[in-house]
């Protein structure tokens, strides 16, 4: 027992060294760039949810496709993803990791105001020209990473800048030690990185064409894409949001993390297992079977790293449970966290070659993406998205605590309309295509199970359009947190008097 | 002038990329490459001229304090 007070005192203390603010003058630094990464998310969000009613608008009424070819599903269905993805999330990763890493290393970002500058407009650029390329019908039809050989190119010179600053922040760092939320933006970067490049390998046609062929086809060309594609979600959509997790639930809740030791041990089997986990997306494909199990096994083991951050997610609020109650931005931290325990449950569920049979090529799929993008990623976002606004804009709070309430009930209830609507159809979408009648037939033509699940696409719609509004509300919110006059700081202090803090 | 060698070195890589793409956009053979080109030339010249007006912007700044200090 006294060892393991011990052990927790020692937690304790390391985490709160890095994590509470200690009483130094604070560095000069670079908000402007975090700044312009907030804004950028905000407006995504609101593009991303925008376009991604519209695609569930066209798949419950086909003639919302307009006849015209720029708006149809096929073309529109990738800007959504890659507003959600890379625009709304990249953005809210960099910026925070930005945020992150200054704080937690105590010192301004490495490498200049125009390279940090570089980055954010470089990767608005990347994600204006994708967008662009997706709506004129140019992709290279790998989900995820339909952008062409040219604007892969252009990421990878902003990614190299931005893992630049990164690691060169890391390196010149005033506290000797780095703090875990930077491990896992770290991971985020390197891996991503490496995953980018690893997929899109492809020999262009003439520097002058859009158009490339792939280096790896067929079956090698399937698993590397799944390697890619999972490992987006390992990496981009779980590890960078989980430095999100262990810098702004402490803060918000100005508690320690509950276990650094565990935190530690979350980050390395978390990276260790999930680049293995890929090819569970190509169950009962040519690929062979003991690949299909290696990445089935790795999935399952993905439970244990993925529930032990959730737990220590959420043990961070012992003692402090009842700032739920108050602070509706650490509501959806938290809630965020139990929505990463569902989705990390239901994955490797889902990853049984089993259940896969069922659930594969269902709308199951698109609810367990779902609950993930926006219970998860959304949600863990908009509670770092509450704190930061008024912090860097110097505000007193948040205009209305009130309006954040309702943004998260609203939310909420979206996302559950969305996802139990879709586990419904997705099931029955897969007994339907699998049932025989006594002759040996297939009992349903595919066009029957499309009739059937419409009722569940119709809400699924409510579902987005629940959570778009919760969004618009949160806009309203922030634009006012920023302006409006009830918010200005009411700590006034004489022109030259050094602020200890941050 | 007082410049920082990382801004002008970021300010030169975006010029010289700006410049492939002016390049790209001038033989492309489809609207895509046409695009991406010339929007990444366009870029550029934004992106060059913010880096310019900032250093000087900086510079009338630290003019301002100097004068005001005496």
């Amino acid at each position: 027992l006294r060892a393991r007070c011990e052990a927790d005192m020692a937690d304790l203390v390391l985490a709160a060294d890095f994590v509470v603010d200690a009483p130094r003058a604070a560095p000069n630094y670079n908000e402007a760039v975090v700044k312009k990464f907030i804004i950028a998310t905000i407006f995504w969000a609101v593009v991303a949810f925008l376009a991604g009613v519209y695609i569930a608008t066209e798949l419950t009424w086909p003639q919302f496709n307009l006849g015209l070819s720029f708006v149809n599903f096929g073309r529109l269905r990738p800007v959504h993803t890659s507003a959600a993805i890379f625009a709304f999330g990249g953005s809210a990763l960099l910026g925070t990791s930005f945020y992150v890493v200054q704080r937690t290393c105590r010192t301004r970002l490495f490498g200049g105001e125009a390279l940090a500058n570089f980055v954010f407009w470089g990767y608005q650029f990347f994600i204006v020209m994708a967008a662009l390329s997706y709506v004129m019908g140019y992709s290279q039809s790998q989900e995820y990473a339909e952008p062409e050989w040219h604007i892969d190119l252009w990421l990878t010179i902003v990614w190299v800048a931005y893992a630049v600053i990164f690691i060169g922040t890391l390196m010149k760092r005033e506290e000797p030690h780095i703090y875990v939320a930077n491990w896992f933006y770290l991971a985020f970067i390197l891996t991503i990185a490496v995953l980018h490049i690893g997929n899109n390998l492809a020999i262009p046609i003439s520097i002058y064409s859009a158009k490339s062929y792939p280096v790896a086809a067929g079956v090698q060309n399937a698993m590397i894409q799944w390697w890619y594609g999972h490992n987006a979600v390992g990496f981009f959509l779980t590890a960078g949001f989980l430095g999100m997790m262990y810098y702004f639930i402490p803060k918000a809740a100005n508690r320690p993390v509950y276990s650094y030791r565990l935190s530690v041990v979350h980050f390395w089997s978390l990276v260790f297992m999930y680049i293995w986990a890929g090819p569970h997306h190509l169950h009962w494909t040519a690929l062979p079977d003991w690949t299909q199990t290696l990445g089935m096994a790795f999935s399952i083991m993905l439970w244990m790293p993925s529930w032990g951050g959730m737990i220590n997610g959420l043990m961070t609020l012992s003692g402090a449970w009842d700032k739920l109650r108050t602070d509706p931005g650490l509501r959806f931290s938290v809630t965020a966290v139990g929505f990463y325990g569902m989705s990390t449950f239901e994955g490797p569920v889902m990853s049984i070659r089993d259940v896969n049979a069922l659930s594969h090529y269902t709308d199951w799929t698109i609810g367990h993406v779902h609950s993930g993008a926006l219970g998860w990623v959304a949600f863990i976002t908009f509670g770092a998205l509450y704190y930061l606004v008024p912090v860097l804009w110097k505000r007193s709070g948040l205009y209305s605590a009130r309006l954040a309430s309702w943004h998260y009930w609203i939310a909420t209830l979206g996302i559950v309309f969305y996802i139990t609507a879709l586990w419904v159809a997705g099931i029955m979408q897969g007994l339907m295509w699998r049932a025989y009648d006594q002759f040996g037939f297939l009992q349903y033509s595919f066009a029957e199970t499309v009739v059937a699940v419409h009722p569940y696409y119709v809400i699924r719609l409510v579902g987005g359009l629940l959570f778009l509004t919760g969004a618009l509300i949160m806009v309203y919110n922030l634009f006012q947190t920023v302006h409006s006059r009830s918010t200005e700081s009411r700590l006034l202090l004489p022109a030259g008097v050094a602020v200890a803090g941050e | 002038m007082n410049i920082q060698p990382s801004d002008l070195l970021v300010g030169l890589l975006v010029a010289a990329l700006g410049l492939t793409g002016l390049i790209m956009a001038s033989g492309a053979w489809d609207d895509e490459m046409f695009v991406f080109g010339l929007s990444l030339f366009v870029f550029a010249c934004l992106f060059v001229l913010g880096v310019i007006r900032s250093h000087f912007d900086k510079q009338e700044v630290a003019r301002a304090v100097r004068s005001r200090h005496g």
